[in-house]
């Protein structure tokens, strides 16, 4: 193998580590996670902070990349609902898009 | 170079694709986004990773680079672009890294931009997908890499195999790709659905894709059909070939899988019919692909000898086992079933119309298969030929097509009797009028009648339906019934590109029924000029010419067509001999008409030319099949067409639909295949000759009518021409011998003028009369195709000689002698 194929090779491995690799290096986005820190950020406000919680800074949530995590529940009865029912399978209400938890 | 970096690429698309299924399973368990964004990152990586092996490779075959393995074996300096590039697809190894590269584009492009309802079953069928593509990629890689080099650089490559040297090799192969690869999606989609235990919305969410794959599967097998009926020479277009059934198997699946997906979106159940068929579906592709690339048959279609019979036999294993264990852990999650309650309902047509298709598919599995295994079992094989196949098949399709005509008259609700009883002279028109209709143009078959029968109801009904909607939609909205139709089309587009498809697949069966039932096929041997007598056709064989091509010399032979009245075309099927490997190809000529295709196939030749053998078959009603298949085709493209609302986007799709088709028309029927168009044919010997009239050089005028009673020699010629003249001394010498016993010459110079003919006649001493063929009207009338030409006449005014180029005294003499002993009696 030649040193310019090697060289080409090797390029192209480091470029699709790179491109692959890369939503790892976002700071997570478990929906779990950002609530938790996000109800220990509201509660240090609240009570004056006695043990100090580092201050988290709310990640920008990608709603069509969690939108399998978020459950739904339905305002009218509480059943719970998919994230494709336009209206609620027990009570019948209309459904609006963005009733996260 | 670009072998290298392909090899390399190769090298790296396989741990990619095993990375990408593991990072969508680990975003799945840890429920972490970041996870599924790298898998779907690394999907779409691998899409372009392949896709640029596909550019390396195809830079390898524009330059000619023989140092690559696969090049040289399939590639040569003097073939022609178009075959440099469908090359690629050639040969076992690049057609697996055509398929890689589909796979992993297809993968892309279904978890990167699935619908709505398929997005919560992205991120399992990410991991199938990238599974699947991580198979095809390890049996590239491993033990079939097209980038594999040769020690020893070759200066010119072996040629591609002369059989796939035709522009059918541009679009078959890669249409029955992007069908086979594309079932790889709903195949995926289904485990998806399985997993997640959300199976009552995914034949909804596939649709798209299971009519991609049921359309390149379909434009696959009508282009495959084509091809050989237009090269390979055996007068057929289907042959029950094992490979063939490869791909007419995952078709049937797939076909009864949008049957079920309807019944499926309309809450009717069906749940577990869709899954199986989903599964089998690409078992049956993996079959396919086992069965073309492990020696266990001979066809056109096998590749050379290969040992990854192995792989696919395995991978088959898994996926049986493993979708069977899926689906057996998911029993709970798949609504329980009741069945039709009637079958005389649309459900239980819809049921029997599954069940049709699944008896079709294990008949035609067990006629692949049977030889294979019978000879493994009983060491002696067992042969299921077409006929086997078709009597086991023909009974089963023809309840289909009854049920395609059934169907719609049951209504969406159950049967009700009014309903039917309303369209009951439809369906008598169709059962009977068929067959009427056959019948007077002379098929009077029993079985064929009986089919013609169902197809003529089914057709009767389909076309009514679509009638129908029309009309009912004019009435409602008070648009001309044109328009609503149109409109129809445009808005429903899945109901009535069913109905489009419907309507080809009676047409088809028309076409089926003649070509099965009415088979004609002779071989012949024939003497230069002698008119052979072939079922309703008179052949006339003119001779052989011969052209040297590159590496392969092509043998046409000329014959002229004459029907009941008369000329109807020359042919010119063809011979190539290739000059290494000694490989023959014959091409047909043929000429089609609505009742049938007279097909002429050049077998052989001896004396120099003087006798040759053809093979004479008439397809009948062959026609209709390709209609048929148009029209087929035409429905599934209406079905999948997308909904877009710009209206240059549908102009632009609709110009390219229509061009498509347009193209395929004239492939069909606007190319030659091999008839000599414009010429006007020579008067058969034994026939009335037809009169003439001629001015000669001195002013007169002669007509052959004037000349009843005489032996008349017309003698075609040209000052230009030198075998002419030189045969002139001895038509001199003949004219000279019979000018007093009741003989008359007539030289008739062809594309001549006065001078150069008084000065040819002068230097020859002929004494004969000679005329002028002013406008060409005698050479037209004696069909004449080149010069010299001899015709004699005799006395009654019937042709006893028609001779092409230069003849002799001796041979002269027989002939006019013979004419005038008759004239005597």
């Amino acid at each position: 193998m030649g040193w310019g194929s090697l060289l080409v090779s090797f390029a192209v491995l480091i470029g699709l580590m790179a491109y692959v690799g890369y939503p790892l290096l976002r700071t997570s986005s478990d929906p779990k996670r950002v609530v938790e820190a996000w109800v220990a950020q509201v509660r240090s406000e609240r009570h004056g902070s006695v043990h100090a919680v580092p201050e988290v800074r709310l990640p920008v949530v990608d709603t069509a990349e969690v939108a399998d995590d978020v459950i739904n529940f339905c305002p009218g009865c509480g059943r719970r609902v998919e994230p494709d029912h336009v209206y609620c399978p027990k009570c019948g209400r209309r459904l609006t898009k963005g009733q996260a938890p | 170079m670009a072998a290298e970096i392909g090899r390399s690429l190769l090298w790296l698309a396989l741990p990619l694709s095993l990375y990408a299924a593991f990072a969508s399973v680990w975003g799945i368990r840890a429920r972490d986004a970041r996870w599924a964004a790298s898998a779907q990152r690394a999907t779409n990586a691998l899409a372009v990773l392949l896709g640029v092996g596909l550019l390396l490779l195809l830079v390898a075959f524009l330059s000619d680079d023989f140092s690559v393995r696969y090049v040289a074996q399939h590639s040569s300096t003097v073939i022609p672009l178009y075959l440099k590039i469908s090359a690629i697809w050639a040969g076992q190894e690049g057609s697996l890294l055509l398929w890689c590269a589909l796979q992993a584009f297809f993968a892309a492009v279904a978890t990167g931009l699935p619908n709505e309802k398929a997005r919560p079953l992205v991120p399992w069928a990410t991991v199938f997908l990238n599974l699947i593509s991580a198979f095809f990629l390890t049996v590239t890689v491993l033990h079939s890499n097209p980038f594999a080099t040769l020690d020893v650089v070759l200066a010119e490559g072996q040629g591609l195999n002369p059989l796939l040297r035709h522009p059918g090799m541009i679009f078959h192969p890669p249409a029955l790709y992007i069908g086979y690869v594309g079932l790889a999606v709903p195949f995926a989609f289904a485990l998806a659905a399985l997993v997640t235990r959300r199976i009552e919305g995914w034949t909804r969410a596939l649709h798209t894709w299971m009519l991609v794959a049921w359309l390149g599967l379909g434009i696959g097998l009508l282009l495959g059909m084509r091809w050989a009926y237009d090269v390979l020479g055996w007068g057929g277009y289907w042959g029950w070939d094992p490979v063939e059934n490869a791909g007419l198997l995952p078709w049937f699946t797939l076909t009864a899988l949008l049957h079920g997906a309807v019944m499926q979106e309309e809450r009717r159940g069906f749940h577990l019919w869709n899954m199986l068929l989903a599964i089998f579906s690409f078992v049956l592709v993996l079959f396919g692909t086992f069965a073309t690339r492990s020696g266990m048959i001979a066809s056109v279609h096998a590749y050379a000898q290969s040992n990854l019979g192995g792989y696919f036999l395995s991978a088959i294993g898994v996926v049986l086992v493993g979708s069977f264990a899926l689906l057996i852990s998911r029993r709970k999650a798949l609504p329980s079933e009741a069945g039709p309650a009637s079958l005389f309902s649309r459900d239980g047509m819809f049921y029997l119309t599954l069940i049709l298709f699944s008896t079709l598919t294990v008949s035609v599995f067990i006629g692949s298969v049977l030889p294979t295994i019978t000879e493994v079992l009983t060491s002696r094989r067992f042969e299921a030929g077409p006929a086997w196949f078709d009597r086991v098949t023909g009974p089963q399709f023809g309840l289909l097509v009854l049920i395609l005509g059934v169907c719609p008259l049951l209504g969406r609700a159950a049967a009700t009797l009014v309903r039917l009883r309303r369209r009951l002279w439809l369906l008598a028109l169709g059962a009977v009028g068929a067959p009427l209709a056959a019948a007077a143009f002379g098929f009077r078959e029993p079985v064929s009648l009986l089919g013609l029968g169902v197809v003529g109801l089914a057709g009767v009904v389909t076309v009514a339906e679509l009638v129908e909607g029309a009309i009912t939609r004019s009435r409602r909205t008070g648009e001309a019934p044109i328009n609503a139709l149109w409109r129809l089309l445009r808005l429903q587009r899945r109901t009535y590109g069913g109905y489009l498809v419907h309507a080809g697949v009676v047409l088809m069966a028309v076409g089926i029924l003649g070509t099965r039932l009415y088979p004609f096929e002779v071989e012949r041997t024939f003497r230069m000029l002698e008119p052979v007598d072939v079922g309703r056709y008179t052949l006339v064989y003119e001779g052989l010419r011969q052209e040297f091509v590159d590496d392969h010399v092509r043998t046409y032979a000329t014959v002229s067509v004459y029907g009941e009245r008369g000329y109807l075309v020359g042919l010119e099927p063809r011979l190539d001999r290739y000059t290494s490997g000694s490989q023959t190809l014959t091409t047909p000529a043929l000429r089609p008409s609505v009742r049938e295709d007279l097909y002429l196939i050049l077998s052989g030749w001896s004396d120099n030319g003087e006798i040759a053998t053809f093979k004479v078959v008439i397809n009948a009603l062959v026609n209709f099949l390709w209609v048929g298949g148009l029209v087929f085709l035409a429905g599934g493209a209406l079905a999948l067409w997308p909904h877009v609302r710009s209206r240059t986007w549908n102009l632009v799709a609709l110009v390219v639909a229509l061009s498509l088709l347009g193209g395929a028309v004239w492939a069909m029927w606007g190319a030659t295949h091999g008839m000599i168009l414009g010429g006007t044919g020579r008067p058969l010997v034994g026939e009335p000759a037809p009169d003439i009239r001629l001015t000669l050089l001195d002013g007169s005028t002669v007509s052959l009518a004037s000349l009843k009673g005489q032996v008349v020699l017309i003698n075609f010629w040209a000052s230009w021409c030198p075998s002419c003249v030189e045969e002139m001394p001895a038509l001199q010498a003949v004219w000279e011998a019979y000018e007093e016993r009741g003989v008359t010459f007539l030289g008739v110079a062809h594309r001549d003028t006065q001078d150069a003919v008084e000065a040819a006649l002068r230097q020859y001493g002929t004494t004969y009369p000679v005329g002028l063929d002013a406008g060409e009207r005698v050479s037209t009338l004696y069909g004449i195709t080149g010069i010299p030409e001899t015709f004699i006449i005799d006395a009654r005014g019937d042709l006893t000689l028609a001779h092409i180029g230069p003849i002799t005294a001796e041979a002269l003499s027989t002939v006019i002698d013979a004419a005038l002993d008759m004239s005597d009696q």
